[in-house]
């Protein structure tokens, strides 16, 4: 596995390489393209390292042979104008047989005109042969009309420009042009000779570097679209923050900068930079610019690894919010089409009016608008009422019933919907509000039946007792019996309490009374049981009343239940807190107690039914009272609350002050 | 010595309350339903009656009905019914006494030894003079402070007398803790406590057979104490 080579040590020696390699990528390649622009190098000359053989050479000689052939043209020129004579003396001098390495040898209509001195000049095959020694060479045979020499690339603007010489030529015209190889004089051709060979061992081992550079470069870019996203670690792709944008955003970025960069650098172009200066601008922008495209470019691929691509991108999120849309509502088809009608209905109209001024077509436009409207309108007002129904409904209110016809289109569907899931949840409830009532009807009647043999159990127990047994055993045996049937007893009246409350078959009488009041009268019929406990009450209520709206009787169960509860299970010899307090409207009532036997039960199940903090005693109490007391304080709209921290035993009941 | 007529459709209840009132030196009459309890009432006197609620061929209320037709005795209502619906309904078709199963059978019998003296000896007791208060089976003679019910004299401490006095002279009227403080202690009710709820009890103790389900003192949760007019 090629996993070691992920590291962000790599990496990042990756992105500095490949960007050393791009500018030297770029710097070869603007080097070129200044040499291009001067002909002094084209790719054909790649591999010949001969000035003769280059295309710098053909150039050059091109320009020659233009100049050549004004000097001609002025030569056969008897009157010339005062420009042309020192065009003329100019040529003259540059291809004086002392200054040039150029040799010329010109026949026209007889006249023979050449800087070429040797015995026969006058032969034609002698100085073709001269010219031929000389090295580069290159004869126009006009009464043939052919060309020959070995000079490359000879071009057809070369040609055009010897050719333009033999306009009105007799027999035997023609034209020799050479070029001593040694270049012993210096003229032009010299000169270019000479800068050629200065930097064309430079381009080629430039156009090398070049070359290599730019592999260097496309090697790393190939190592970093592997490597980003990766990690030693895992297989898992990274994604850094901007990877979420969307593509078309990355691409629009990137395209933009792009097309920039370009009209920055064809400003910049316009203006002439010394090297020094354009190396350094060169620099700076390759830098940004491989900066910004390249962490593009690598988002762009982290987003194809991730195959988050399309997910993340806009198109993907429009496509797929409509295919949802249209999936989710198949029906929804309808709406599109009109949309659709309405739409090219709305710009029909439009063209009309605004375009060709109709008058219909500002009516049309005008009534579409009000039909359009008035439906939106009209839909949006039923929506509303739906709207509010359902809120009906959810307050309580199952019976609710939308009259469909009231509706029109997909509120009328909405309206159906809805009025059968209102049957259906009233149907629900009504069942399951019978199905209360006849357990608590059951429960009712085995209570009662229960309570018929309990009594004769009670009675006859207590006719034992006053039979003064002496054995001890049998006394024992009886207290247990009492014991228990009184408990059974209690229990039969707490389980026939909790079935009525649970099932909501009682009727409170809601009215204002006196917590402070309340919490007296309890503690009035609690403070002996609690004395023989050895349990103290320590009482803490405001001085003031606190008026609260509940059921008296009802309330003073809870209380009671709480007492009971105190007095049972609160440990031997300690205190019991009392308090009332208000706080911002609420009064809350809460009562402390240390419990004697270890809680072992979570707080909330204590006030379930049937169960007790000490589940596993069998004692006196059936386990619903603090049941009862938590649903009948609920029933009064009071939020009931039980709190252990470690045997600390704490209940609260809440209920909402009234103004006095 | 008085005859009282147990009427219930379980035949052991019926002989346990006979085994508990023959104790009390009744003379005991049984009946296992409302038609037969109704025989023997028209066959000769009874002084009190004890019937059951729900039992078969006729019950315990539509009996009562009909022999509130023709008779006044006390009758006390058995029942295992303990709604205050139930207690209510037979009360107002006129059982002078309701008692829920399961029941203490010595409270039964306080119960049927006051409505018995109820019965035969009420009506003297205004005959004593003095300024006197009544509600039910409670008396108070205020002139010589004393406290009777169903004629029989309760012993109050002074404190619970003048509490007792003050709601049987205002019956019907519900006292706060605090109003009854003021009345009583001549008092502002400064951090009022559990003494006014303590003495109620008291007092509710000593006229009441059953103090939890008081017939005379009755609690106003939240609000106060009363005795109602009867």
């Amino acid at each position: 596995m090629g996993n070691t080579h992920y590291s962000n040590a790599f990496k990042t020696v990756a992105a500095l390489l490949q960007m050393v390699f791009l500018i030297i990528v770029i710097v070869v390649f603007s080097l070129m393209v200044n040499l291009f622009g001067r002909s002094m190098f084209t790719l054909s000359d790649v591999g010949t390292d001969s000035f003769f053989d280059s295309s710098y050479y053909t150039n050059i000689l091109s320009n020659e042979l233009v100049d050549l052939g004004n000097y001609l043209q002025l030569q056969g020129v008897r009157e010339r104008s005062e420009k042309d004579t020192i065009k003329y003396k100019q040529y003259k001098m540059q291809f004086d047989e002392e200054n040039s390495n150029l040799y010329y040898w010109y026949e026209n209509s007889g006249n023979i005109r050449s800087n070429i001195e040797i015995e026969n000049k006058y032969q034609k095959k002698e100085i073709l042969d001269y010219a031929k020694s000389l090295g580069s060479y290159l004869y126009y045979d006009d009464s043939r009309i052919s060309f020959e020499g070995n000079i490359k690339g000879k071009s057809y603007y070369f040609q055009r420009n010897i050719l333009r010489l033999f306009q009105n030529s007799g027999e035997n015209g023609g034209l020799i042009v050479a070029v001593d190889m040694h270049l012993p004089k210096d003229d032009g051709i010299k000169e270019a000779a000479d800068t050629y060979y200065t930097y064309f061992p430079w381009i080629e081992s430039g156009v090398f570097l070049g070359i290599l550079s730019a592999m260097c470069f496309v090697l790393f870019i190939i190592y970093l679209t592997l490597a980003t996203g990766r990690n030693d670690e895992d297989e898992k792709i990274r994604l850094y923050r901007m990877d979420y944008l969307p593509m078309e955003i990355l691409l629009t970025v990137f395209l933009l900068y792009i097309s920039i960069l370009f009209a920055f650098c064809a400003k910049l172009g316009q203006r002439s930079w010394d090297i020094a200066s354009s190396l350094i601008l060169a620099g700076t922008l390759v830098v940004i610019s491989d900066g910004v495209l390249l962490t593009i470019y690598l988002s762009l691929v982290r987003k194809i690894k991730a195959d988050i691509f399309v997910s993340t991108s806009l198109l993907g999120w429009s496509v797929r919010t409509v295919k949802k849309r249209m999936r989710l509502q198949p029906y929804k088809r309808g709406t599109v089409i009109r949309m659709a009608f309405i739409i090219a209905a709305a710009l029909f109209f439009a063209g009309e009016a605004f375009g060709r001024g109709q008058w219909w077509g500002y009516a049309g436009l005008l009534a579409e608008i009000i039909v359009a409207g008035t439906y939106i309108l009209s839909q949006e007002n039923q929506r509303m009422e739906i709207l509010s129904g359902i809120t009906e409904i959810t307050n309580g209110n199952m019976d609710y019933k939308f009259v469909e016809s009231d509706y029109t289109g997909e509120c009328r569907i909405m309206a159906e919907k809805i009025n059968n899931i209102g049957m259906g949840l009233s149907n629900a409830v009504e069942e399951n509000l019978k199905s209360e009532r006849l357990k608590t009807e059951l429960i009712t009647n085995v209570s009662h039946d229960i309570k018929t043999p309990l009594t004769s159990i009670i009675n006859y127990v207590n006719l034992i007792k006053m039979e003064n047994i002496q054995n001890e055993k049998i006394q024992n045996y009886v207290d247990i019996l009492e014991k228990k049937s009184m408990r059974l007893k209690q229990l039969t009246e707490d389980l026939m309490e909790v079935s009525k409350i649970s099932s909501g078959n009682i009727e409170l009488e809601m009215q204002t009374i006196n917590m402070v009041e309340l919490i007296y009268q309890t503690g009035g019929e609690f403070n002996e049981i609690f004395e023989e406990k050895g349990l103290t009450i320590i009482t803490r209520l405001p001085k003031e009343p606190v008026m609260i709206f509940a059921d008296g009787s009802r309330l003073w169960r809870v209380v009671q239940n709480l007492y009971n509860n105190a007095a049972k299970y609160a440990l031997k010899d300690t205190r019991v807190y009392v308090e009332l307090k208000v706080e911002e409207g609420w009064a809350e009532f809460s009562m402390k107690d240390i419990s004697e036997q270890e809680l072992e039960t979570a707080p909330d199940d204590l006030s379930e039914r049937f169960v007790r903090g000490d589940e596993s005693r069998g004692t006196e109490g059936s386990g619903l009272g603090l049941s009862i007391a938590r649903s009948l304080t609920n029933l009064m709209g009071g939020t009931f609350e039980i709190h252990l921290d470690g045997d600390l035993f704490t209940v609260s009941i809440v209920f909402p002050c009234i103004g006095l | 010595m008085n005859r009282i007529l147990v009427c219930d459709d379980d035949k052991e209840i019926v002989e346990a309350i006979e085994i508990y009132l023959q104790q009390e030196g009744y003379e005991i009459l049984k009946a296992f339903d409302g038609e037969e309890a109704i025989q023997i009432l028209e066959q000769g006197e009874v002084d009190l009656l004890i019937i059951d609620v729900m039992m078969p061929r006729l019950d315990g209320i539509h009996a009562t009905l009909k022999i509130r037709e023709k008779s006044s005795i006390p009758i006390i209502m058995l029942s295992a019914k303990s709604e205050d619906s139930d207690k209510i309904l037979g009360l107002n078709i006129g059982a002078d006494d309701y008692l829920t199963k399961p029941f203490n059978p010595l409270e039964l019998v306080a119960r049927v030894k006051s409505q018995l003296r109820r019965y035969t000896k009420l009506g003297n007791a205004a005959e004593s003079g003095g300024v006197i208060y009544q509600s039910g089976g409670l008396l108070i003679n205020d002139d010589l402070k004393e406290v009777t019910v169903d004629g029989e004299l309760v012993k109050l401490t002074p404190i619970e007398y003048n509490i007792l006095l003050l709601l049987m002279k205002n019956q019907g009227k519900v006292f706060s803790i605090s109003e009854i403080y003021q009345k009583i202690w001549n008092a502002e009710a400064i951090g009022a406590d559990n003494t006014v709820a303590v003495h109620i009890r008291h007092i509710r103790e000593k006229i009441e057979i059953n103090p939890k389900e008081p017939r005379y003192i009755k609690v106003v949760w939240g609000v106060g104490y009363k005795i109602d007019k009867v």
